[in-house]
Formats: C-alpha cells, sequence, structure tokens
C-alpha cells in the first residue's frame, strides 16, 4: 500500500481518519486539523438512514471549510452504521459516542472550547450531547420531536414503497409492525432499529437544546416554520438565537433524480458559508 | 458467520482507513486485511452513482468486506473523487467514462497490498467502472457486475437493442473473450434488466452466454438496482460470497 494515513491540503489543514475506542466497538472518525493552533473544535452529528448519505459531502465540505478558518472540527459514523463497528445503540448511546469523538477531538486538536452541529436527526443527538452546557450549537433541519421524526420517516418509507412500484416492495411488512415485535425495521433499505425507534419516542429538540444560556443557530430546511417556532421557544428559555432556511423541497430520503454535486449548489454553499460565519462569533479562533 | 477456516469477520480492527492519489486527487478509502489465511485475492468494491458512499448502501459494502476477510480475501472500498471523504468533484457519472483514474489507482494499492489476483463488484456505475478499467487488466480474476446499464449515455438506459452502448459490448465482449468469470445480475423488475433481456435477442448478446462461457446471468426477485430492501441488500451480499469462494478455489463455511 503506498497511500498516507492523514490528508495534507496544500493550505495546511489535514484531514486525519481513524477508528476510535475498543475493538469490536470502535467508531470512525475524522478530523480536521487546522493549519495553526486550534483554539476550537465543533463536533458533527450526522442522522440516520439515508439522510445520513443525503448530507455526507455537506458536512465534509462544512468540516473543510471550518479547519480553513482556523476551528477544528471532527465528523463520526454511529456505532452499526459507515465504517464503525456492528451495533444497534439506543439514542443515550448515540449520545455517548457523540462525546467520545469530542474527547478525541479535544485531545488532537488541542482546543479547549468547543461547539456542536447537528444535522436532522443528529441535531437531537448534538442538542443532548452538549445538553446543560453553554457549548454553542448550530442545527441543520432539527425535528421538533423524535416522534415527529420518525412518523415522517416511516411516512416516506410508504411513499418510497409506492414509488418503486415494486410489487415484492409493496408486499413487505408494514415497520410499525416489525417495530412492535421488536425487531429492526427497513425503512429504504436502512434498517431502525426497535431500541432507537423507543428511546427516541419521548425527545423534544428545545428541551434538549434549552437546558442552559447558550448561544444556537437553526437553520430551517424547506418551509414548515419549525425552526422560527424553536427559535422562539429558545428565545423565552433565554438563550440567544439566530434563524435561517434553506429552501429546499427535496426530501433527504427520496432525492435520486434531480441530484447534482453540493459543490455546484449555491444555497448549499450559502448555507455551509453562514454556518461558519456564525462559529466564528461564538468560537474564539 | 465464519470463514472457510473458522476464522472470524473482520472489524474496523483489521481495517485501514487512508487516501492515495489518482491524478490531482486524493481517493479515500477503507483496506480490510484477510483475517483468515491469505488467499492472495484483492477484491475491489466500487459503489454506484449519485454520492453513494465507499460504504454502499446501509454498508453493505463494509458486511460484504470483513466477510470476505473471513475467506482470506483483503479488499477495497473507495469513494470516488468529489464522494464522500474523497477531494475534487464528482462529475455526471459519464458511463463511457466512468471515473478510470480512481478505479485503476485503487486496483494499484491493491496489488501494492499483496494482491496477486484481482476481483471487482460493483453495483450500477459501479459495474461500469469495474467493466470498463478492468475487462482487459492482466491480473482479473473475476467479477460481478449487479444492474449495469447498457447504454453508454446519461443513465444508461438502452430502450431498444440499438441503444446498447459499444463500451458496453467492447467490454462485455473482453471479459467472453479472456474467459474471465464473471457474474452479471439484475433484478428482475429492474429496468435496466428489461432492457438486457430485449437485448438478448441480438446475435452478438445471446452469443456470450452460451455453453461453455465464462459469464452467467442470474436474476434476483424485484428491483435489485439501488438496494433498496435490506432482504435483497442481504441476498447480494451473500450471491457474491458463494461466487467469490467458487472462482478462487476457496469454500465457503455456511453460517453459524
Amino acid at each position: 500500500m503506498t497511500g498516507t494515513a492523514t490528508l495534507l491540503h496544500h493550505d495546511g489543514t489535514e484531514e486525519i481518519p481513524r477508528f476510535l475506542g475498543a475493538p469490536g466497538a470502535a467508531l470512525f472518525g475524522c478530523l480536521h486539523r487546522p493549519a495553526g493552533v486550534a483554539r476550537s473544535l465543533v463536533v458533527l452529528c450526522s442522522s440516520i438512514g439515508a439522510e445520513w448519505k443525503y448530507n455526507y459531502r455537506r458536512e465534509v465540505l462544512l468540516a473543510r471549510r471550518l479547519a480553513e478558518r482556523g476551528v477544528a472540527a471532527v465528523r463520526f459514523h454511529y456505532l452499526g452504521s459507515g465504517n464503525s463497528d456492528d451495533g444497534s445503540p439506543d439514542f443515550a448511546a448515540l449520545v455517548a459516542q457523540a462525546r467520545q469523538v469530542e474527547a478525541w477531538g479535544r485531545a488532537e486538536s488541542g482546543a479547549t472550547r468547543v461547539g456542536y452541529f447537528g444535522a436532522r436527526f443528529g441535531a437531537l443527538v448534538a442538542a443532548a450531547a452538549s445538553a446543560d452546557t453553554d457549548m454553542p450549537l448550530t442545527a441543520w433541519g432539527a425535528p421538533g420531536t423524535g416522534a415527529g421524526y420518525f412518523r415522517e420517516l416511516l411516512r416516506i418509507e410508504r411513499v418510497g414503497r409506492l414509488a418503486e412500484g415494486s410489487a415484492a416492495f409493496a408486499e413487505a411488512e408494514e415497520p410499525r409492525v416489525r417495530l412492535a415485535r421488536g425487531e429492526p425495521a427497513d425503512v429504504v433499505g436502512y434498517p431502525l432499529p426497535p431500541e432507537l425507534y423507543d428511546s427516541a419516542q419521548s425527545l423534544v429538540f428545545t428541551e434538549l437544546a434549552g437546558t442552559a444560556p447558550r448561544d444556537v443557530c437553526l437553520v430551517e430546511i424547506g418551509g414548515d416554520g419549525s425552526a422560527r417556532r424553536a427559535a422562539e421557544s429558545l428565545t423565552e428559555r433565554g438563550l440567544r438565537v439566530h434563524a435561517s432556511r434553506l429552501v429546499e423541497d427535496r426530501s433527504w430520503w427520496l432525492h435520486d433524480a434531480d441530484w447534482r454535486p453540493d459543490e455546484t449548489r449555491q444555497t448549499v454553499r450559502n448555507m455551509i458559508e453562514e454556518t461558519v460565519d456564525w462559529f466564528l462569533t461564538v468560537l474564539p479562533t | 458467520m465464519t470463514g472457510a477456516a473458522g476464522a472470524p469477520p473482520a472489524r474496523a480492527a483489521d481495517e485501514r482507513p487512508f487516501y492515495f492519489r489518482a491524478g490531482a486527487e486524493h481517493i479515500f478509502g477503507v483496506l480490510t486485511e484477510p483475517t483468515a489465511a491469505d488467499s492472495g485475492v484483492g477484491v475491489l468494491l466500487l459503489s454506484g452513482g449519485v454520492y453513494v458512499l465507499s460504504t454502499n448502501r446501509n454498508r453493505l459494502y463494509v458486511r460484504m468486506a470483513r466477510q470476505l476477510a473471513a475467506q482470506g480475501h483483503r479488499s477495497l472500498r473507495i469513494d470516488y473523487r468529489g464522494v464522500g471523504e474523497s477531494t475534487g468533484m464528482i462529475g455526471d457519472y459519464p458511463l463511457d467514462d466512468p471515473n478510470v483514474p480512481d478505479v485503476e489507482a485503487a486496483i494499484g494499492q491493491l496489488v501494492a497490498a499483496g494482491a496477486r489476483r484481482i476481483v471487482l463488484v460493483g453495483s450500477c456505475y459501479g459495474a461500469r467502472a469495474a467493466m470498463h478499467v478492468a475487462a482487459g487488466h492482466p491480473a482479473l480474476a473475476s467479477m460481478v457486475l449487479l444492474a449495469p446499464p447498457l447504454g453508454d449515455r446519461g443513465r444508461g438506459a438502452a430502450a431498444t437493442p440499438d441503444e446498447v452502448g459499444k463500451v458496453f459490448q467492447d467490454r462485455l465482449s473482453t471479459l467472453w473473450r479472456r474467459r474471465i468469470p464473471t457474474l452479471l445480475l439484475y433484478g428482475q423488475e429492474d429496468n435496466y434488466y428489461h432492457d438486457f433481456a430485449r437485448a438478448s435477442a441480438e446475435p452478438w448478446l445471446s452469443g456470450l452466454f452460451g455453453d461453455g462461457s465464462a459469464l452467467v446471468l442470474r436474476t434476483l426477485p424485484g428491483k435489485a438496482h439501488g438496494l433498496q430492501r435490506i432482504d435483497l441488500q442481504d441476498v447480494f451480499v451473500d450471491t457474491v460470497l458463494d461466487w467469490v469462494a467458487s472462482v478462487t478455489g476457496g469454500d465457503r463455511a455456511p453460517a453459524v
């Protein structure tokens, strides 16, 4: 093998992919280290299933941009997903994994101040992992509740079956039936473990995010007014909230027909720049 | 599940994430080392288009790689340029020029890691990339091609036999001429399979799958393209493991 374990960019930033933790329960993580001293670190918490894949490149681009501007960033794959070892974690385990990766990122980067980022379901993880602290938090498309998120997900599963038009898909067992039996459901080719489904039912984003005064940036995906409502709730709790909106009408689960690279989407580039700019206002560099 | 000699599947600890150069870009890959006696076979796993990562859908390539390790095979899965962890920007996934430098460099990495014989597994666009780059490769031992599009343009539809691409014809004919054991898999409800069925009336194509040919066509129930059902993913993984075991002279222990 003639490759390298670390990617060194021309601007001096580095990407360091590693497996973290005990054999058999190792997480895949990637640290983006800036060229100079990193005083701050952002922990990126991805969504799950097809949303994980949909937003993956955006999170890579976001982490690269943070590093270019002097902020370390760390991304990771939950157990049972991506390149990590097997597992069927519940919500508390996802939160623990985020904190494990945060500790690794702090140790490797030397950063002393930490912020969290979460996309869709990952916003719940990020909010919980940073609860009861003053860590800045950015959320893209945060669901209002865990129960609502999974209702939408199972609706998308039904739409996906109809869109495919396959007799075999139409005859497949309803996800709720399998979950009720304590078995993983198949959601458009991704497993939804009952442990995660059950443990996320009572989650409320504003309750997780609003446990202590801090800075929060909410980016709404689409136009359902969720970010405005969350912003009002968090402001009432004494948090400093910045809210904006990305107009995007594609489902993060069913999106292949009109695909094109994120690098060519001006709205995505704007969302990344806005997020980086916001972190730079609330984190030391 | 264990491998032929009772070896366990690989885990993350048996894998190495790394970057390698392909032209001006840095391609990200994960190399999985064998957990059984080294067979000398290297398996390159190529995903489809539309930002599909090296893991493929629901990390089925991670599962496949870790089980291939128990057969003694090392494997490499890669993010094409502009996808996942790699640098650069992906284009329109052109079927007549499918990420050639990335795949060539990936094969080079497998050889550098110790592989003497190469097997390629590709789904959709990845199947076309595998055929395109490796059909004539001297170290090629076998291929598994899931739902390869027949056309050379756009998303590869070939509504009539006339629309079957020249590049597709050339690479498939090369595999036949070289007697490379090649498994073509389609879902019975795949549009690409319907294209294939129509084109099979043409003598050039039907002749490639006759008696004595090393090319094998199998169909799976439902839609295989996109791998949008977990049970179908499992069938794909099992089919690949059995095929690779059969063509590399190994055997595969039953699931335990």
